[in-house]
């Protein structure tokens, strides 16, 4: 039996239970850490992500591993392509994925997910910034409007 | 609803343009700190190079008006205001690094200034340390800005040179100036005539040139009269406890 067929039993914070391909969930360093740690045939507990999450992010290092390893036939542009539209989800979504990348240690899809986020967030309001992040704002009035007249000029053209 | 440790959201951070984390300094006092903080600010520049990103043109007209033309989207360009909020005064380009330039106005103030953040910094000034009668002789001066990864570090240096009526007759003074501790420094004379084209040095890449073990060189191109019309490559080295300038032949 090759290396490619064997399998890691992964099971998520909801109870489910995925078997998944060594090569797609070595993706994830943190597995990766706890498969080699470990009993080969023992059960992973990813216990703070979901199976919902996981589901979507097995399909993205599913995705890169085939890519990689040329077993599928897809240009850069088009992974690209492929990963813009991976993150096309609601908010709650990108922050678990971002979550469960984090603590699954799967840097390229920290990357992504972050930036997504980033771009999201471009050009928005320091308000509207607190609510996204669920920040209590701790200043003063007399403190934000100093460090706001400070950068003046950074609050231009922003809708109002 | 998910909530992003303070960590995660630093990382989202590192994807934003300069303008966005100065408005969202205004968040919270944590947001603020860690926008300032050295370490995210090196984080930050390292990225925007890596991804080419944060990119801008500055564009020049009329010699005090400056504009800021985006890579990304160049039909996003920018009127800047005076670096110092000084209308109409001219102003000299000494040399620009990491985003950031330097200049020199009428009044031989020179400063650093950051287009991305709109700050600027007046250098403190500093006299030419000439004993005799200088000021009836010819002057030139040359300047070269760049960054020292070693001391982590932004420099300017400024090379005066006198030419006397004699023929033959020279004095010259090189200083360094570092934006860490904030004053000028004076090093080794530089003993060649310098005749050039160009005032301003240029910062040549040190990686590749490790033969010379230097911290910090900057380049101006030259002639020496006695030797032909030759090209050369004068550097300013500074390794941490010896000054030296060294000449090579540019190639």
């Amino acid at each position: 039996m090759g290396s490619t067929s064997t399998k890691i039993k992964l099971r998520t914070s909801d109870q489910k239970v995925f078997e998944v391909e060594k090569a797609v969930a070595v993706q994830s360093q943190t597995i990766k850490y706890f498969y080699e740690n470990g009993s080969p045939d023992s059960v992973i507990h990813v216990h703070s992500v979901s199976g919902d999450i996981l589901s979507k992010i097995l399909d993205y290092c599913k995705k890169h591993v085939n890519s990689a390893a040329g077993k599928e036939d897809i240009s850069p542009e088009e992974l690209h392509e492929w990963d813009a539209n991976f993150v096309k989800v609601d908010q709650n979504t990108l922050f678990d994925l971002i979550l469960a990348a984090n603590f699954l240690k799967i840097e390229s899809l920290l990357d992504l997910t972050c930036q997504t986020v980033a771009n999201m967030i471009k050009g928005k309001r320091p308000e509207e910034i607190r609510t996204t992040f669920n920040i209590k704002n701790d200043y003063t009035i007399e403190a934000e409007e100093a460090v706001r007249r400070e950068n003046k000029w950074a609050f231009d053209m922003l809708g109002v | 609803m998910a909530t992003l440790s303070h960590d995660l959201a630093i990382e989202i951070l590192r994807g934003l343009s300069v303008k966005d984390l100065l408005r969202f300094q205004c968040v919270s006092k944590l947001w603020c700190s860690s926008i300032n903080d050295s370490y995210f600010i090196k984080l930050h520049l390292s990225d925007s190079l890596k991804t080419n990103t944060n990119h801008f043109l500055i564009l020049r007209k009329c010699g005090y008006d400056f504009v800021s033309v985006n890579y990304d989207s160049p039909k996003t360009t920018q009127r800047l205001n005076h670096p110092l909020g000084e209308q109409k005064k001219l102003l000299k380009i000494m040399g620009s690094c990491n985003g950031l330039l330097a200049l020199i106005d009428d009044d031989n103030r020179i400063f650093l200034w950051n287009p991305s953040t709109r700050k600027s910094r007046v250098l403190p000034s500093t006299e030419i340390d000439f004993s005799s009668a200088s000021s009836f002789f010819p002057r030139s001066t040359y300047y070269g800005f760049g960054y020292d990864p070693i001391s982590d570090d932004y420099k300017l240096v400024r090379m005066v040179q006198l030419h006397g009526n004699n023929k033959g007759y020279l004095h010259s003074e090189a200083k360094v100036y570092s934006l860490r501790s904030n004053c000028w420094r004076r090093i080794k004379d530089f003993c060649f005539y310098l005749i050039l084209h160009r005032k301003f040095g240029i910062l040549a890449n040190n990686e590749n040139l490790d033969f010379w073990l230097i911290t910090l060189y900057i380049g101006w191109f030259l002639n020496l009269p006695n030797r032909g019309n030759r090209t050369l490559l004068v550097s300013i080295s500074e390794p941490r406890n010896s000054v030296s300038l060294n000449c090579r032949n540019f190639v």
